[in-house]
């Protein structure tokens, strides 16, 4: 394990910023922390990178306690939300100061420099000013900084947010790549599922301190633990119903499963639902165009249900319609 | 209209020396002449060559402005280090008090400085006569540092730990170079301050030392309008070079300050 | 992490030990040295007696008065040039005329309060540069016609000395400030359509003001208790109280350092707290609340 965090608790005056979280995450794999702003989340980093003590819990790395290990003699990377380059060094210096700082030779310096300009493809910006570039360059300036004494673990600070949709795509591609090729560990912050969705091996859901699921990202998707989680990762559905050998009853029907008996809860997202034109049972009630897809809100008088199409299936409002649930991989939350 | 106004401000705050820079070279300036006629430069043999105080007094100015220079600094960015970057006790006394000494009446201060110093024996010393001019010039350093260290973003600071900065180094390396427009600028006014500082230099200073302004008092005193006009002239020029020198050292570090407090 | 906890404390000693010597000290020096407790001179022992014979004086109450003239008008007009020029500054859109303003100001700035005191005695004098203008466009027939400017009773000037070297302070204090909202809210004003005055009354002074008080603060204090402009410019009677300090201060008479030094404790704490009352009420002024 390459990170190990056991039993974090941090309080700050009265308010309890993280409460007994724990999580690990493997040689070479990317993890996001996804939670609300203003959950905790860059209080994990600053722990995990020592910026910060916490109250109580250990921070293993590579099996050994480092609680007592003071920040700059961690070796761990660390990208801030804002670039931060220091105004008064050029790209080339910003790079090159923790190498200096370290104190390596200056062939190994030269050597390393060149394999991040590379790497973060900002060949020819050596010599300007942090002023001078723009903000996505200086965010990749950033990263080759922090990645320049060979840290084995890296902590990002919602590092794209400043960037607009496409940049953050592409960095994030980056990113990964980056990942792959120096094996990195990497503990990834952000509020935007989707980018934590793409780039994560695992994703843990912090929400209220606590660490709500920690999982693969498919399983974070579809099988989320409780309504908070499933509610966070994006529009949701929840059917109340009853199992009873092998069917599962509820207001939209009888459908065919293998889980237990019991009282259930139906999850599904929306786009898992497909609207047939020619069925009866339910109407139209709202509808939203957001470009590629259309967002209907469909019900009986009792339930309603979001169900996201894409656009070229219209309907209208007021129309009688049916609806086709996936036939198997049902997920079912215990309870009502 | 508004440039009228700011062109005609400018004239009235320059015409003044206009007239004193022809009072330092012509010496016939009989009622009702407007402008002094006939050009000599004994004023300036009599105030400047054959002034045996010139030299030493102006030796002692500039050493007492700079030692009360640096020791401003110094002491402006502990505590605004301190205002900014940290908890104490007290914060809230020292953050209110701080510009105490310049809304205290010079007179009623500089008396009551002047009975701590006879006890501390400081009297006719250098050291007594910075640490007095310490005391007016400190508030205008922790000011301006202040507000420099608000405009270093604290996780920059961060940023310098994670890549293995002990707190030495990152002083040293990073917020020093970043505050220092700050300190030419706390400098240069607390040279001033001292430079210019007529009645704490006096009464500290005794008739023991001597500096610029109080060589330059008796001079005023008796309305020797040439000699005066004379040592006047190179006073403020002496200021004015001060006041250029840290623009244009502090110059060549403002692109970071556009960056820095953007 | 006991030794952090130490660095703030470590940090702040230099001015604390400044200040608490050296204020502290002092004022509990000369309250001392007021309630007339000074071995030196064989006096021992505490009586508030000098505080009396201070304030009953005839010069007391009226060399206070003038010297709160002094300063408040004196503050008053550099505040008031100040903000219009820093005002007219920032909402100036000429560079060439922005600069020549600021090394104006700023030269004006580096003048020494001893060397202003020169100025004023070069134009203001009854043969000085304005007596001649005066004389040579025939408005006065000789010197003694020309009003007395200074060394007079309406202190002109001491006040023209005041600000002359406190405009500069006020106004590029004030415009620094002003240029940043300027940037921010400058434009949002303009679109909202008021006009010129009603700009600076509404969204400038408004959100400058803790600048403006601060630097006028500061001017009203340094008229207060100043010494060579006071000392040197000063009318027979009445005299500033700084001025009149001084006097008692060299008197060679070494039974009057009781008296000096009460009157010195009053200036302390009366003028501090006039210092204080017109912050106060300025603040109250721009801000409609204190």
């Amino acid at each position: 394990m390459k990170i190990d965090l056991q039993n974090i608790t941090k309080q700050y005056g009265e308010t309890m910023i993280l409460d007994g979280v724990s999580i690990q995450v493997k040689q070479g794999r990317l993890l996001s922390i996804l939670g609300y702003s203003g959950a905790g989340k860059t209080t994990i980093l600053k722990i995990i990178s020592g910026l910060v003590k916490q109250d109580e819990g250990r921070v293993m790395i590579n099996g050994i306690d480092i609680s007592g290990c003071p920040v700059e003699k961690r070796n761990i990377g660390y990208v801030f939300q804002s670039p931060l380059l220091f105004p008064h060094m050029t790209v080339e210096e910003n790079i090159r100061f923790g190498l200096e700082i370290k104190k390596w030779d200056s062939a190994r310096t030269q050597a390393r420099i060149a394999q991040l300009l590379e790497l973060l493809q900002i060949e020819g910006l050596e010599k300007r000013m942090p002023s001078m570039i723009s903000g996505g360059q200086q965010q990749r300036v950033a990263i080759a900084r922090a990645l320049a004494p060979e840290p084995e673990i890296l902590l990002m600070d919602e590092p794209f947010s400043s960037l607009d949709p496409t940049l953050r795509y592409e960095m994030g591609e980056l990113i990964k790549e980056i990942q792959e090729k120096c094996k990195l560990t990497i503990v990834f912050v952000t509020h935007d599922r989707n980018e934590s969705l793409a780039l994560s091996h695992e994703i843990a859901i912090l929400i209220d301190g606590k660490i709500a699921q920690i999982d693969n990202p498919k399983n974070i998707y579809y099988r989320p633990v409780n309504k908070a989680v499933a509610r966070f990762m994006g529009s949701c559905n929840f059917i109340p119903g009853k199992i009873e050998a092998g069917t599962f009853y509820s207001s939209i029907g009888a459908l065919k499963t293998d889980e237990e008996d019991g009282d259930k809860t139906l999850f599904i997202r929306p786009e898992q639902i497909r609207i047939d034109a020619e069925g009866k049972g339910f109407i139209i009630k709202s509808c939203k165009s957001i470009g590629k897809e259309v967002i209907y809100t469909i019900g009986t008088e009792n339930l309603n249900l979001t169900v996201e199409t894409l656009g070229y299936e219209i309907f209208f409002v007021g129309q009688q319609v049916g609806l086709l649930f996936p036939q198997d991989g049902l997920y079912f939350m215990t309870g009502a | 209209m508004k440039k009228t106004i700011l062109v005609f401000i400018s004239l009235i705050m320059i015409f003044p020396m206009l007239i004193v820079l022809l009072l330092s070279m012509f010496s016939y300036y009989r009622f009702p002449l407007i402008l002094p006629q006939h050009f000599t430069n004994t004023f300036w043999k009599t105030a400047v060559v054959e002034n045996p105080l010139f030299v030493s007094s102006l030796a002692n100015s500039i050493v007492l402005a700079t030692c009360n220079g640096i020791c401003s600094t110094v002491v402006g960015i502990m505590t605004a280090r301190a205002l900014v970057r940290h908890e104490f006790m007290g914060k809230r006394v020292v953050r209110m008090f701080f510009t105490l000494p310049l809304f205290i009446p010079a007179m009623a201060l500089f008396l009551g400085v002047h009975s701590v110093m006879i006890r501390l024996q400081l009297m006719n010393h250098c050291s007594g006569i910075i640490l007095a001019h310490m005391l007016i010039s400190v508030p205008y350093g922790i000011n301006i540092f202040i507000s420099f260290f608000q405009g270093i973003n604290r996780d920059m600071e961060d940023v310098g730990k994670t890549l293995g900065c002990t707190p030495i180094t990152l002083f040293s390396r990073i917020v020093l170079p970043l505050i220092m427009p700050g300190i030419y600028l706390s400098f240069s006014i607390s040279f001033l301050i001292s430079f210019t500082e007529y009645f704490s230099t006096f009464l500290i200073g005794g008739g023991n030392i001597i500096t610029f302004s109080t060589m330059m008092y008796p001079y005023v005193h008796n309305g020797d309008l040439g000699n005066g006009a004379v040592l006047g002239i190179i006073f403020i020029s002496i200021n004015v070079g001060i006041f250029y020198l840290t623009e244009y050292l502090s110059r060549k570090k403002l692109k970071i300050d556009s960056y820095l407090f953007e | 992490m006991a030794h952090k906890k130490i660095i703030p404390y470590l940090l702040i000693l230099p001015i604390v030990l400044l200040y608490g010597v050296f204020i502290g000290g002092g004022l509990v020096g000369i309250i001392q040295e007021s309630l007339g407790h000074i071995p030196i001179l064989g006096l021992k022992g505490f009586t508030i007696e000098y505080y009396s014979t201070a304030i009953s004086q005839n010069y007391f109450l009226k060399s206070l008065l003038y010297s709160i003239y002094i300063a408040f008008t004196a503050a008053v007009i550099a505040t008031v040039l100040g903000v219009v020029i820093a005002y007219a500054f920032v909402t100036c859109e000429n560079e060439m005329v922005q600069r020549v303003v600021k090394r104006a100001l700023q030269f004006g700035l580096i003048i020494p309060y001893l060397y202003g005191v020169f100025l004023a005695m070069i134009l203001f004098n009854q043969t000085g540069f304005f007596a001649r203008i005066a004389y040579s466009v025939g408005a006065i027939g000789e010197p003694a016609s020309f009003p007395e400017l200074i060394f007079d009773r309406k202190a002109v000037g001491i006040i023209w000395v005041f600000v002359f070297k406190g405009t500069p302070f006020v106004s590029l204090f004030v415009m620094n400030v002003m240029g940043r909202i300027g940037n921010t809210y400058g434009d949002v004003a303009k679109s909202l359509g008021s006009g010129s005055l009603t700009i600076l009354r509404k969204i400038y002074i408004p959100l400058a003001s803790n600048s403006i008080v601060w630097a006028s603060s500061i001017i009203f204090a340094y008229a207060l208790g100043s010494f060579e402009v006071n000392y040197l410019l000063t009318s027979i009677s009445p005299v500033p109280l700084s001025a009149k300090l001084y006097s008692l201060f060299i008197h060679p008479d070494l039974t009057v350092i009781p008296q000096t030094m009460a009157l010195s404790v009053i200036l302390f704490i009366i003028g501090g707290s006039v210092v204080g009352l017109y912050s106060v009420l300025l603040s109250f002024l721009l801000k409609g609340r204190i």
